[in-house]
């Protein structure tokens, strides 16, 4: 009985100490509307439409040989199989770190690009990659403290392999897009990883239940009234 | 304040220069003040402080300006959208007017990022558009901040993902084709907006045929997700369709899209699926053992034919006899039967296939229609002619309705159209004209042939009419009349005519309106006024008003018919009556009438004078008429008239007046005539003469009997001497003698010479009515020595004559005693007048001698005077 006390104190004070977090970051959705929303963006992104597409068109690599140098560099981007092979919190931080090395490079795109409506669709690709970041957080958050994900930008220069610009302009292009072809292909992986998260949840509790029940839990047990964090007011 | 000694109760706060009311102020220490305002009505004022210098003088201290309004209200519904392709757009009710400047701020911002500030325009300060793309699938918190001089506030968050507030772009270029192998479907292609890429879409699909103006609706689930093309079912053939179609997110989150733009199909073609309206008309003129028989049809409406009709095929059969076949591209088929019964089929053809066959059945010459509708009516409904009617009890296989305008102008050219046998009422499908008169017959049609026709008329819709009737009158009694007026002509009825209404009036009367009956044509009006003249007039009135036609005008007569008849004859029969009564009463009495009126007076030509006169001038009988006196009815009185000519030789017979004259100076000198006249003794028979010595000898010598007449023309004095000489054998009035008449015919013959010629009037003392020839020819005497202008004096000059002759003594009396008889006042007026219009008529008796010779007195003729 005293243990059992304990316990209910020790997750009242977590709780207490998580709500206040939770109400800083604001904005975040649900876990089932984040994850909903991660599986949607991995696969707007995914899509070569957005970048590699116009890239290889207004770069003249159009054709099928060039198309053929077109391909990832092997160990550019993390695989599925690595992907699939961390835990949840190693996936979003490996994705955040990526995520974060793209966001460099396609700035550095946009330093180069002369086409003014190339420039428009990597300030989107940009965009998207900030939102995808976003929601990254926002899951990471719920999935527990976000400590180990707060600093994605050291997470990306760490598993980005040594970016050693050529001097020669095409061979400069063709790493370009070989470096697009990696970021959508990459993508596509972990639109599925997600895709797996989801099905995984429709089997178990999310996160959210678990804090959710352990919320009530502390309430019923402390008959604390203070709010529950917006993320997880239900719908 | 202490150079000018005063303190802060000195102080006056004034507002727009007005003085602030001293129980709003405070006086915080000696030389401060303070004013307090708890309403301002105005926005902006000047609020100055000033002080009373030395008590009395005020000057101006410090001056504000008050800006006054309210703090900005928090905004309510914000809401935002997302135009597919464009950047996100957020809207807000900014609350009450603040009257200050107050500025909106839009905020967005993400759990990790935070957007720039979205600062509305002046001109839309409840909306504001971010300068960023959205992002989908990333929550963003919105909310709105107002700030103004008094405050700020902000509104609500909102916390949403963009892709839930996308407005797509419409799909386009939508599609549509048919089918071949199904005539009742069409499909739609489209292309989807680029969204779809993003989120996933569902549709609205409506369509409508070509001409109809409401949409038909696909059933939303059969369009709930993301397709680009769709295909209608249960369409009708041959029909084309306009399709629009628009998307949004498939969930229901965020906004419709515009709708794409329309686009029209028709569907294939099908066989035609019924058979067409068949009917027949036979020429009423046909040949011997032919008739000429003309079929007509109606073509199918498009919703039947199911295509393009290619032709109509039909078929003639007689009684078990072979077929005749026609195929026909128009609506008619003319063909000569025998008098027999006949069958004719009717198809018509399309693309795909025939129709079913319409069957008519074409009776023998002798068959005779029975069995037709009952209660047959005609109505309009909603714009629409109805017509309804009880069905026989015969079976019918359809109906026949022909319809056509009645008209006076145009011959009935009917139209027609077919019912099913069930039908019981239906409408005109035809072009019908408001006001016009139909005449609409429903015909039933049995198996054997055509029943009997019935009829009816109606109108689509009534108006008054356009011509009023033209009223008149038929017969006009002294308080009635009879009205009549034709019937309206169809053409200007434009509706049932209901009722007339006459009225009528006088010039200065009420007008009185009286209701017929349509269907009367004439009207009595009573009791009216006799002699009056009335105004009437009529209208004739439809459903929908009336219309007046022109006035007629008519005159009462004064009498009825057959009053004035009623009022003269018997005055006319009493008049007769009394008249007669008094003729047999003068015939009865006449005797004593006679003694009454003319005394019994010797006959003069026995007296001694009368054998006395020489001789009897043969100029007495001149006048046959003479002979028709008979004794004592009639005074025979004569007037001479003698030229006064010296130059001229008397004729014959007054050469026996001058031996007459002779005679008379040698035995009694101066000697007025013998006897007096007929009435009166002044008025004497008289001889004139130019010569007053010879004329008064002649006279003497050769009239027995006159009367002298002396007096003059316009009070001239005779020139002429007048004699007057009787044959009675009475003793002579004694006024006769006297010698101032002699006397003067002296003093007149003296300015003989003077008068050329002289006129001497008999004066006609006895009753002229009885004695026209005498008139007559005094009248004949008259105008033959005168001119019209001259009668007339002489007119005037009987009268003074008569003025005149009363101035004697012995006229006077005489005149006195006729005077006393009232038969002779007016016979003497009688006389005057008579002269007038004798005179006229005599004016062409030119021939007659101008003097005569003195008469005597009939023998027997003399009327006593």
């Amino acid at each position: 009985m005293r243990a059992q006390l304990t316990r209910r104190t020790l997750l009242g004070l977590v709780l207490g100490l998580l709500i206040p977090s939770m109400a800083a970051m604001g904005n975040c959705s649900s876990y089932r509307v984040l994850l909903h929303q991660l599986q949607r963006q991995a696969d707007l992104m995914q899509d070569t439409s957005t970048l590699l597409d116009y890239y290889i068109h207004i770069q003249g690599l159009d054709t099928p040989i060039l198309r053929g140098h077109c391909k990832e560099r092997p160990g550019a981007f993390p695989s599925e199989g690595t992907l699939r092979g961390l835990g949840k919190r190693g996936f979003l931080r490996t994705l955040s770190a990526t995520l974060n090395r793209v966001l460099h490079r396609l700035a550095a795109f946009q330093r180069r690009s002369p086409k003014a409506q190339y420039l428009e669709k990597l300030q989107m690709a940009r965009l998207y990659i900030q939102g995808l970041r976003n929601n990254i957080y926002c899951i990471s958050q719920q999935l527990d403290d976000s400590s180990e994900i707060a600093e994605p930008t050291q997470l990306g220069p760490r598993a980005s392999p040594p970016s050693t610009p050529t001097p020669d302009a095409f061979e400069s292009k063709l790493e370009d897009c070989r470096f697009l072809h990696g970021y959508h292909r990459f993508m596509r992986s972990v639109g599925r990883v997600f895709s797996e998260w989801e099905e995984s949840r429709s089997q178990t509790h999310s996160p959210h239940q678990v804090l959710s029940v352990g919320a009530r839990r502390a309430r019923l047990s402390s008959g604390d009234n203070r709010l529950m964090p917006r993320g997880q007011l239900p719908r | 304040m202490d150079n000018f000694h005063v303190n802060a109760n000195y102080i006056v706060w004034k507002t727009n220069h007005f003085t602030v009311p001293k129980e709003q102020y405070t006086v915080i220490n000696r030389t401060a003040s303070s004013v307090t305002f708890t309403n301002i009505a105005s926005l902006n004022i000047q609020l100055t402080c000033n002080i009373l210098t030395f008590g009395q003088i005020e000057q101006n201290i410090y001056g504000i300006t008050v800006i006054s309004g309210f703090p900005p209200e928090k905004p309510e519904n914000l809401s935002c959208i997302v135009n597919e392709g464009k950047k996100m757009m957020c809207q807000w009710d900014p609350g009450r007017e603040t009257y200050l400047e107050t500025n909106f701020t839009l905020k967005s911002e993400w759990a990790t990022e935070k957007f720039a500030d979205c600062k509305t325009k002046r001109d839309t300060p409840t909306s504001c558009t971010v300068d960023y793309s959205p992002v989908y699938f990333v929550n963003i918190e919105v909310w709105v901040e107002a700030e103004n001089a008094l405050g700020n506030v902000t509104s609500d968050h909102i916390n949403f993902d963009p892709i839930d507030k996308v407005k797509p772009n419409p799909p386009r270029n939508l599609s549509v084709s048919n089918s071949e192998e199904l005539s009742s479907i069409l499909k739609l292609t489209w292309i989807n907006p680029s969204i779809k890429n993003v989120l996933r879409l569902k549709y609205i699909i409506q369509y409508r045929t070509n001409d109809a103006s409401t949409w038909s609706q696909i059933p939303p689930e059969d369009t709930a997700s993301t397709r680009s093309s769709f295909t209608v079912q249960d369409l009708k053939p041959f029909t084309e369709y306009v399709f629009r179609i628009r998307c949004m997110k498939e969930d229901g989150k965020g906004f419709w899209s515009d709708w794409s733009e329309e686009a029209r199909g028709i569907t294939y073609e099908d066989r035609p699926s019924k058979a067409p309206s068949f009917w027949y008309k036979i020429d009423p003129s046909h040949t011997h053992g032919y008739r000429s028989v003309q079929l007509i049809w109606k073509t199918l409406p498009p919703f039947e034919a199911n295509g393009k009709i290619l032709d109509y095929e039909v078929t003639l059969r007689r009684w078990k006899s072979h077929l005749q076949n026609y195929t026909v591209n128009d609506t008619k088929l003319t063909v000569n039967l025998t008098n027999d019964r006949y069958t004719a089929t009717l198809t018509a053809r399309n693309l795909v296939g025939k129709s079913d066959a319409s069957v008519l059945t074409i009776p023998a010459c002798d068959f005779q229609a029975t069995h037709p509708v009952t209660d047959l009516k005609a109505f309009p409904k909603d714009n629409m002619l109805w017509v309804e009617w009880t069905t026989p009890s015969e079976s019918v296989n359809k109906y026949i309705l022909e319809w056509c305008v009645l008209s006076d102008k145009s011959p009935c050219i009917p139209d027609w159209q077919q019912e099913d046998g069930t039908v019981r009422h239906t409408y005109l499908r035809g072009n019908l004209a408001e006001s016009k008169c139909y005449l609409i017959t429903v015909i039933p049609v049995y198996a054997n042939g055509p029943g009997s026709p019935e009829s009816v008329k109606a109108y689509l819709k009534q108006a008054p009419p356009s011509k009023g009737p033209t009223v008149r009158t038929k017969k006009v009694g002294k308080n009635e009349a009879v009205l009549e007026w034709d019937q309206l002509p169809v053409d200007v009825q434009n509706g049932f005519i209901r009722n007339y209404t006459i009225f009528y009036r006088t010039i200065i009367g009420n007008e009185t309106a009286v209701n017929v009956d349509s269907s009367h044509t004439e009207y009595t009006l009573s009791s009216l006024t006799s002699d009056t003249l009335y105004m009437v007039r009529m209208v004739a009135y439809t459903d929908e008003g009336g219309k007046d036609g022109p006035e007629f005008t008519f005159t009462t007569p004064k009498f009825a018919q057959g009053e004035i008849e009623a009022i003269v004859v018997p005055v006319c029969l009493a008049f007769l009556l009394t008249t007669l009564l008094g003729v047999l009463f003068c015939f009865n009495k006449r005797d004593l009438i006679k003694k009454h009126i003319w005394p019994n007076v010797p006959d003069p030509s026995k007296s001694h004078i009368a054998q006395w006169s020489p001789h009897t001038p043969p100029r007495h009988n001149f006048n046959p008429k003479d002979q028709m006196y008979s004794d004592g009815n009639f005074t025979d009185v004569s007037v001479v008239e003698i030229e006064a000519n010296d130059k001229k030789p008397f004729p014959e017979d007054l050469k026996s007046l001058d031996l007459f004259k002779k005679e008379k100076i040698s035995t009694e000198g101066h000697s007025s005539g013998i006897g007096g006249s007929s009435c009166m003794s002044s008025s004497r028979p008289s001889i004139s003469s130019s010569d007053e010595t010879e004329s008064a000898q002649n006279t003497s010598s050769t009239v027995q009997y006159s009367t002298v007449v002396h007096s003059g023309y316009r009070h001239q004095v005779p020139s002429v001497q007048v004699f007057s000489r009787s044959e009675s054998t009475q003793p002579l009035l004694d006024s006769e003698e006297r010698p101032e008449d002699l006397q003067l015919v002296d003093n007149v013959d003296g300015s003989d010479g003077i008068l050329p010629r002289q006129q001497y009037f008999k004066q006609n003392c006895s009753q002229h009515e009885t004695s026209p020839d005498i008139s007559h020819f005094e009248r004949s005497k008259q105008v033959s020595s005168v001119s019209e202008e001259d009668f007339v004096r002489l007119k005037e000059q009987q009268i003074s004559d008569h003025i005149s002759q009363s101035c004697g003594s012995g006229q006077m009396k005489m005149f006195q005693e006729v005077s006393a008889a009232d038969a002779f006042s007016s016979g003497i007026e009688g006389q005057v007048d008579r002269f007038e219009t004798i005179g006229m008529d005599a004016a062409v008796d030119e021939g007659m001698p101008k003097s005569y010779l003195p008469q005597t007195v009939r023998q027997g003729g003399y009327m006593p005077q």
